[in-house]
């Protein structure tokens, strides 16, 4: 798997995997990006350079650990970066699934057999319930703090404020169940196309989750323990 | 476990089909609650929770319409004597699992097998899992803790955390959310 410098062509690292769409558009960037390189595109638009190779690197490349993150990686690019990962979640990941389930359920109730779609239905409003618990927690008490700008004492206050930004593995664990309920155990009558679309949006939000659990583990974990 | 629903049948048929349930040990685990219905209506207003539907010859007849689009999951009692030939009478003529009324043990538990069989039917099932396995999982859907099912089922914390592994390997299922659930619609809790 590539690990890409400030040499490499951006639209090279997105036509490896086009997922990383998502993180470029995180930083303003969006298609049409030329040929330009990541130094040049990071200088036009005033982009962290070591903040964005931390993050694309780490996204793209489960065996990636950036070095000498401390002092090197600008911490409110990151957590701007975070903010958006957020609201992307809660603006357009989940009511995405949440569209497709609800399309899902309805089309499928009219069918004569009984199937478990509704509980599956419930399990994901469990899950999505509690990655919005998430995105609260982040939004109006870590990263603020992290800027400096609400409770600064909120690193050492741990449990009290709720799961640490970096600690979200039972939400992920939770996502592949619920996509292994549809893959293994889903049982019933049920429209196909629907069925694969929800899938579809949930593999799409689990491995967005993944990737992104993984840019806070190596690199926003090592600035909150500074 | 399995849900099976017999309709249409009198008394004896239905103390053979039980019988031949419990010699089949690989499904007695499982096949716990066998409902007899009297009445057709009874019988239609709980069959979204069945299973399996066996049915005397006279009910299939009378509600066709209900028992066609169900007919992998139905198994239909014949009154009559088997004929001689009997290879091609394993289904009657509109596809539905018969036995007749002359039907030995052994062609009952054939039939009863291969209606389990029935990827519609097998994914209730769930007979990857051991009796112990489930009652673990039964357990754990239950909210109680390692430490308390290990004194429930007189066993170790360390057995139940192995159990734990295994119910998550086979079922591919990690999260306790995710194992109640399953448990729950499998009809463990």
């Amino acid at each position: 798997m590539p690990v890409y410098n400030r040499d490499s062509k951006l639209s090279d690292v997105i036509l490896y995997d086009p997922s990383v769409i998502q993180v470029v558009n995180r930083f303003g960037i969006f298609l049409g990006v030329g040929d330009s390189t990541i130094r040049s595109i990071c200088e036009e638009y005033g982009i962290d350079e070591p903040l964005f190779l931390s993050i694309v690197n780490t996204y793209l490349n489960r065996n990636y650990f950036p070095e000498g993150i401390a002092g090197r990686v600008n911490l409110r690019g990151l957590l701007d970066y975070l903010e958006k990962t957020d609201y992307y979640y809660s603006r357009i990941l989940l009511p995405n699934v949440e569209r497709h389930f609800t399309l899902l359920i309805s089309k499928s109730v009219a069918s004569e057999e009984p199937s478990n779609l509704q509980l599956l239905q419930r399990f994901f409003m469990e899950v999505k319930s509690e990655l919005l618990d998430v995105i609260d927690n982040d939004l109006r008490n870590w990263f603020p703090a992290l800027r400096g700008e609400g409770d600064k004492t909120i690193r050492n206050k741990g449990s009290e404020v709720g799961r640490k930004p970096y600690d979200n593995y039972v939400l992920e664990e939770k996502i592949s169940d619920l996509i292994n309920f549809f893959v293994i155990h889903l049982r019933g009558k049920y429209d196909h196309n629907l069925c694969v679309a929800v899938v579809s949006a949930l593999v799409t939000l689990e491995k967005d989750i993944q990737q992104n659990n993984r840019i806070r583990d190596r690199i926003l974990k090592p600035l909150c323990q500074e | 476990m399995s849900r099976i629903g017999v309709i249409g049948l009198s008394s004896l048929e239905v103390m053979g089909i039980k019988g031949t349930l419990v010699n089949m040990p690989e499904y007695t685990s499982i096949t716990t609650e066998i409902t007899v219905f009297e009445h057709y209506q009874d019988f239609q207003q709980n069959a979204d929770k069945l299973d399996l539907f066996i049915v005397g010859l006279p009910v299939f007849v009378s509600n066709i319409e209900f028992f066609m689009p169900r007919k992998a999951r139905t198994l239909l009692i014949n009154p009559e004597i088997k004929p001689s030939c009997s290879e091609k009478e394993e289904k009657n003529n509109s596809g539905v699992r018969q036995i007749f009324r002359n039907a030995t043990e052994e062609e009952i538990s054939v039939m009863l097998r291969s209606l389990f069989s029935e990827p519609e039917v097998k994914g209730n099932v769930s007979g990857d899992l051991s009796i112990r396995e489930k009652e673990v999982l039964t357990e754990l859907a239950r909210g109680k803790t390692n430490k308390e099912i290990a004194d429930i089922l007189s066993i170790s914390v360390n057995t139940v955390i192995t159990h734990r592994k295994n119910i998550s390997v086979k079922l591919g299922i990690k999260s306790v959310s995710g194992l109640s659930l399953y448990a729950l619609m499998n009809g463990l809790i």
